[in-house]
């Protein structure tokens, strides 16, 4: 009896915690050499997110309604953890698209990690959890469809191409 | 200025319409290429918006998937990746409607009400999946009906993307159309604008370039008028001044003028002319011709008249003063003769009248006399009363020669000069005197170094008359140094018959009784042509003139001759006649007596000349 | 035939032809004087026939010469055989026979040379006619 009221408990938390887990996702980072081999590794939380410098993106986007506010590090922050220059990054979403972004997108156009947006977290369903964005509203180029096949949501993992 | 300015801004207007023209293509070129953009942009959204649709459906089938997987082996971990999968199948399903292709697609199917109503549905099944607790054995009937209440999304999406393909494939057909057919029409009037453009240009620009003619003739035309006038005012008989206002500087003058005043500008005669003008002008404005009426002083002693106006012209684009005056000195001059011939001629005609008149009582008297005479033949004693009768009857003749004279004297001058041979005439007016010559002694010769064709102009039988004068004269003056007066009586008669036709030429003779020596008296008439000009000379040696007479010889009544011997008229009339013949009569002492010298312009043109 | 030693005397001016006609008169003519053309013409008319006419050519307003044109008509018996004009305008270069007259004077003019010219010419008829 005990051990299945143990089972049913274990569930429960991991049924509570699914949901989060399915919400808390954590960010997986490399630094891949020219060649392609991986230099470094690293996998943030959402806390060691917070932990980083934040920049906040005030703009209005194809895929939401009015002006939202975006804040998250930004991707130059996130290629530094690396330690070595950075020229390119590749982003991965959970459905396994890929978008390459180069180093001026975020040393020229402040492109972003999202984590919050207006200060909440996002649910995969509302294309959280990650979400990389740009200032789309202070430069209108950053509208088109070049740009906007890099604003990469539901991101997994960012792979860092040194230079 | 105006062509130029014309042509200037017109060359402007030419290089701006041609700028905008090609503006004006190369805009609609970059509106059309822009278009094509924008065209080939929507077309990539269109073909995007169907890829979302695409994108969800794929999703749809990745989470049935993971049902159908987990329906057979619930687990925890796998109700975690379906989890996944169907958050990751709820975030697609928005982007149908709220996304640039979504937008798009909305206009080919209304996928915003349906997917709305499978987002709420999938939000229910997701809360479902989360309370399922894989050991349950229930589980994975739960998953099987979960994932059959799933499967209507997948139609609709199935739909949705059909439907997105259709409208893609429309879309391709007619953009494959459309290239096949370049944009013709906008091409086809851009050509056609470019075209008109064109030939409104090029219409414009010959009508413009006509225009520019028209001016350019205009302006010459308007110079050769001015061009003209300048030679009308060069030209005119008027002088012409035009004088500054401000300063009183001559502006201009014409030739006229310039002989009038001074042919140069500075000539301090200018100024002392143009202040006589403004004296005589009183008034600033007398534009009325001849309102200016003054007398000019050019030098000391020549007066000129003139007359004219004052008044303002635009000279040289600026308000001048024009002065034209004309002079009339000689008008005046003439005017004055007029009227002196014409109270000359009234004269004339007078004295002429009264010698007329006078012929009546002189022929009464004669008649009278005669009478008397035969009443007193019969009676004795008579002589005494004879005598008297005889002076009487002279004196009736010597007023008969004067009325001739006088009468002669008073014609009025011809004004036609008629050519008549010199030497006929002459030899036709010794032909008159000749039997007084040979009575007389006097030895007449003719010599002429001119032939005979030789004309002069004026009325033959006055010139012949002329001759006749002097040479009755010159025989005067032989009889004046004979003593023998009283000879003469007798030939009175004669006398009178030959003044009635020569009338008589009077000469004092005052140079004393001269032993003539009657077989020297000689009278030559020579006729010759010198420097184009008739000279007839009647030289004689009968002693010469007295030379307080020689001044005074042709004046009217010059003589102190006796009152039997001619009238004095004659040798005024001499000159009056030759005078009318534009030709002078001298005389002067030589050759042992006296010489007339008779100067006659030979031809037509000098005779008018020296009349003018 | 013409009435011998017959004359008449057309002038305006009385004075003269008064003084004219006495000196004819004197030398035994018959002299008729008229001073008006009319009063001549009518003598011609009424067969007065004289020998001799002298005439002014301007008596009064009236053109002498119509006198003697006048005269001239006459048939022969009655037609003066002497025409002589006198006048007071000086003339020239004319001749009696420009006035269709016999002689030709200009006044003053000494009736003596009348007289003479009148012989003249009677004798020359005479010598013609004879």
């Amino acid at each position: 009896m005990s051990v299945r009221l143990l089972y049913a408990l274990v569930l429960a938390l991991m049924a509570c915690v699914a949901p989060n887990m399915a919400h808390a996702q954590a960010l997986a980072l490399r630094w891949l050499g020219a060649d392609g081999q991986v230099i470094a590794q690293k996998t943030l939380t959402l806390a060691e997110l917070d932990t980083l410098p934040q920049t906040r993106i005030e703009t209005g986007t194809p895929w939401t309604k009015g002006v939202n506010t975006f804040t998250g590090p930004s991707l130059g922050v996130l290629a530094a953890l690396g330690g070595r220059p950075v020229r390119e990054a590749k982003v991965m979403a959970l459905n396994d698209y890929v978008a390459p972004i180069p180093a001026e997108d975020w040393k020229d156009h402040g492109a972003i990690l999202t984590t919050r947006l207006d200060g909440a977290t996002m649910r995969v369903r509302d294309k959280g959890p990650f979400w990389v964005m740009y200032p789309i509203d202070s430069d209108p180029a950053l509208g088109q469809q070049y740009f906007q096949s890099r604003m990469v949501w539901q991101v997994k993992s960012i792979d860092f191409i040194a230079q | 200025m105006i062509l130029s300015r014309n042509r200037r801004s017109l060359g402007l207007l030419k290089i701006g319409l041609v700028v905008a023209s090609v503006a004006l293509f190369l805009a609609t070129a970059l509106v059309y290429v822009s278009q094509t953009r924008q065209q080939a942009f929507l077309t990539a959204t269109i073909r995007s918006s169907g890829w979302v649709a695409y994108q969800a459906q794929l999703e749809f089938v990745k989470a049935q998937a993971e049902f159908a997987k987990l329906s057979i082996v619930p687990s925890a971990q796998g109700l975690h990746a379906l989890m996944l999968r169907l958050e990751i199948l709820r975030s697609r399903l928005p982007l149908l409607y709220d996304s640039d292709e979504g937008r798009v697609l909305s206009d080919v199917v209304d996928t915003r009400g349906p997917t709305q109503i499978f987002e709420a549905r999938l939000d229910q099944i997701i809360d479902d999946v989360a309370r399922l607790d894989p050991e349950e054995g229930a589980a994975a009937e739960e998953l099987k009906a979960l994932s059959a209440e799933l499967e209507p999304l997948g139609e609709a999406l199935q739909t949705i993307l059909m439907q997105s393909v259709a409208y893609n494939q429309e879309i391709f057909r007619r953009e494959r159309a459309l290239a096949q057919r370049p944009g013709a029409t906008p091409l086809l009037l851009l050509f056609i604008s470019g075209a008109c453009l064109a030939a409104v240009l090029i219409l414009q620009s010959r009508r413009d370039r006509i225009r520019l003619g028209e001016i350019g003739e205009a302006q010459a035309a308007l110079a050769a008028v001015e061009e003209n006038l300048r030679a009308v005012i060069q030209a005119v008989p008027a002088c012409v001044v035009v004088i500054d206002p401000d300063t009183d500087h001559v502006s201009f003058f014409n030739p006229s003028a310039a002989t009038l005043v001074s042919p140069s500008l500075d000539d301090p005669a200018w100024p002392r002319f143009v202040k006589a003008v403004r004296g005589a002008a009183g008034e600033p404005e007398t534009r009325r011709w001849g309102a200016l009426s003054m007398g000019y002083v050019r030098s000391p002693g020549d007066i000129v008249s003139l007359r004219g106006s004052v008044g303002s012209v635009l000279w040289e684009r600026r308000q001048q003063q024009l002065i034209v005056v004309v002079d009339t000195s000689r008008v005046r001059n003439a005017e004055l003769q007029v009227m002196q011939a014409a109270k000359l001629a009234t004269l004339g005609e007078m004295a002429t009248a009264i010698a007329h008149e006078l012929n009546q009582p002189l022929a009464v008297i004669k008649m009278a006399v005669a009478n008397a005479r035969r009443l007193l033949e019969p009676l004795p004693g008579g002589e005494p009363v004879a005598a008297k009768l005889e002076r009487i009857s002279a004196q009736v003749d010597r007023a008969k020669r004067i009325t001739d004279q006088v009468r002669r004297y008073g014609r009025m001058p011809t004004e036609t000069l008629l050519p008549f041979s010199l030497r006929h005439a002459v030899e036709l007016a010794a032909g008159f005197v000749a039997e007084q010559f040979r009575a007389a002694n006097i030895a007449l010769s003719i010599e002429t170094s001119a032939p005979s064709e030789l004309l002069v102009f004026g009325e033959q039988t006055m010139f012949e008359q002329v001759i006749v004068n002097v040479l009755i004269n010159a025989r005067d003056a032989y009889e004046g140094q004979d003593d023998g007066e009283a000879a003469r009586l007798a030939t009175d008669r004669q006398g009178e018959a030959g003044d009635r036709e020569s009338g008589a030429g009077d000469r004092e003779s005052g140079a004393g009784d001269r032993e003539s020596g009657a077989g020297d008296r000689e009278v030559r008439v020579s006729i010759g042509l010198e420097e184009g000009r008739a000279v007839v000379l009647v030289q004689d040696n009968a002693g010469g003139v007295p030379p307080e007479m020689l001044e005074r010889l042709f004046e009217p009544f010059a003589t102190t001759k006796s009152t039997e011997k001619g009238t004095g008229l004659g040798l005024s009339l001499a000159r009056s006649v030759i005078r009318d013949m534009n030709g002078t009569i001298v005389a002067e002492n030589r050759g042992g007596g006296a010489c007339f010298a008779i100067n006659l312009p030979t031809t037509q043109a000098n005779a008018a000349q020296d009349a003018a | 035939m013409n009435t011998a030693r017959t004359m008449l005397i057309c002038d305006d001016e009385e004075e003269l032809a008064n003084e004219l006609g006495e000196y004819f008169t004197s030398l035994g003519w018959r002299v008729e004087l008229s001073v008006t053309a009319e009063n001549a013409i009518g003598h011609l008319r009424r067969g007065l026939a004289p020998q001799v006419l002298i005439t002014d050519l301007r008596i009064g307003a009236v053109d002498g010469r119509q006198v003697v044109a006048e005269a001239r008509a006459l048939p022969e018996a009655l037609r003066p055989a002497i025409i002589i004009i006198i006048t007071g305008h000086v003339m020239h270069n004319v001749a009696a026979a420009d006035f269709d007259s016999d002689f030709l004077y200009v006044k003053p003019v000494d009736p003596n040379d009348i007289l003479d010219d009148i012989a003249a010419g009677l004798a020359k008829r005479a010598t013609r006619e004879g």
